[in-house]
C-alpha cells in the first residue's frame, strides 16, 4: 500500500494525518481518490489540472513540478502532500 | 579590519565565536520585501550585527498592516516602508550600514541588486517577484533563503547554487491570490527561522536547510522537514544551463 501523508490544510481538512491507500497505479488516480474520498478537490485540483503551488513528495522529488503525475507510484512509495504558501 | 562591539555581542559570540561575528560583519544581506517576514528579518540581523542590509520594498505603511508588520507603528501611517526600517534598525544598531531601494524588483534591477549582496532572504508576498528575483539568484549564484506564509501556515528553505533546486524548479506553477489572510504571529515565527537560517550560513554553524523543507502548522502547533533530493540532471538544469 502507498502511505499518504497530509500537511497543512489538506491535513485539516482531511481530519487525518496518514492514509493507507491502493499503489501499483498513477499518481494521478491516487490523487483523485484522496480528493473524492477527502472532499478536498478545491486544494488539490484547480480548473481541472494539479494546484501548482502544491508539492507531491514521492521519495524525496517533488512529482508536481517534474510533470510525472501519470507516472505509476509503487505499492510501497509514502507520498507527501505539502501546500506551499505564498504570502510575506 | 573589522572590529566589532564586544559588549553588544557578548551573548552570541560564545555560540558563533569571534570568527563568525567577524563573518556577519562583513556580511551583505540583501531583504526583499520589509512587510511581515521582513520586518522580523530585518530586526534581527541587525541585531546580531550584519555588516550591510540592503532592504528593498515600493510600498508605504498601510493601517492593515500594523498586525503583523512589527517594524512600523500607527505613526508611520503613508510613510515609506524603506525610509522608516531604515531609522529603527539604524537606531536598534548604529554599527548596521543600512541601503535601501523604494522600488519593485523588476527583471531590470534584480541581476544588479542580487550581484551586491552575499546572500538574499525572500520576504516577498508574490509568486511573480519572486521568480524574477529567483532568475537573478540563478545567474549569480547567490544563496536564497525562501520564506512563504498564508494564516497559521508557512514554510522556509534555503536555496543553494548545485545543490539545491531553485525555486523555480522547487515549485511549479503557482498563483498568486489577491488578498492573503494572515495572523500577525505565523511572519514572525516564518521570518525568525529565515533570520536564523541566514545567520547560521554566514557564520558557518549548524546544519542549515538545505533539501530540507520547514513546514509549520500553527493551528495544531506542528514543525514538520521535508528532505527533498534533487536529482544531478534537475540541479544541472536549474544551475548549468537553463539560467545562463
Amino acid at each position: 500500500m502507498v502511505t499518504v501523508i497530509f500537511y497543512g490544510d489538506i491535513k485539516q481538512r482531511a481530519g487525518t494525518e496518514k492514509v493507507e491507500i491502493r499503489g501499483n497505479r498513477p499518481l494521478i488516480e491516487i490523487l483523485t481518490e484522496i480528493s473524492e474520498r477527502f472532499n478536498a478537490k478545491d486544494l488539490i485540483f484547480r480548473e481541472g489540472r494539479v494546484r501548482g503551488e502544491l508539492l507531491i513528495i514521492v521519495n524525496g522529488s517533488d512529482w508536481n513540478s517534474l510533470g510525472l503525475l501519470d507516472k505509476p507510484v509503487g505499492d510501497d512509495a509514502t507520498v507527501k502532500l505539502v501546500p506551499i504558501w505564498h504570502g510575506g | 579590519m573589522i572590529i566589532f562591539n564586544k559588549e553588544r555581542y557578548s551573548r552570541q559570540l560564545p555560540i558563533i565565536g569571534e570568527e563568525g561575528q567577524k563573518r556577519l560583519e562583513s556580511a551583505r544581506v540583501l531583504i526583499a520585501g520589509v512587510g511581515g517576514l521582513g520586518s522580523i528579518v530585518s530586526i534581527y540581523l541587525a541585531a546580531s550585527g550584519i555588516g550591510k542590509l540592503i532592504l528593498v520594498d515600493p510600498d508605504i505603511i498601510k493601517l492593515s498592516d500594523l498586525n503583523r508588520q512589527i517594524l512600523y507603528t500607527s505613526k508611520d501611517l503613508g510613510k515609506k516602508k524603506v525610509a522608516v526600517a531604515k531609522e529603527r534598525l539604524q537606531s536598534l544598531n548604529p554599527e548596521v550600514n543600512i541601503d535601501t531601494l523604494d522600488e519593485h524588483i523588476a527583471e531590470d534591477n534584480a541581476f544588479d541588486l542580487v550581484k551586491s549582496a552575499d546572500i538574499i532572504v525572500d520576504c516577498l508576498d508574490n509568486w511573480k517577484t519572486r521568480f524574477i528575483l529567483d532568475e537573478a539568484i540563478c545567474k549569480s549564484k547567490k544563496i536564497l533563503i525562501h520564506g512563504g506564509i498564508e494564516g497559521l501556515y508557512g514554510q522556509v528553505t534555503d536555496i543553494v547554487p548545485h545543490e539545491t533546486l531553485c525555486l523555480r524548479r522547487l515549485i511549479s506553477e503557482p498563483r498568486d491570490k489577491e488578498f492573503v489572510p494572515v495572523l500577525g504571529t505565523t511572519p514572525g515565527i516564518i521570518g525568525l527561522i529565515q533570520a536564523t537560517e541566514t545567520i547560521k550560513l554566514l557564520a558557518g554553524i549548524g546544519r542549515p536547510l538545505i533539501n530540507k523543507m520547514l513546514v509549520y502548522d500553527g493551528y495544531i502547533t506542528e514543525f514538520n522537514i521535508i528532505e527533498l533530493k534533487p536529482t544531478q540532471e534537475n540541479l544541472y538544469f536549474c544551475w548549468g544551463e537553463c539560467h545562463e
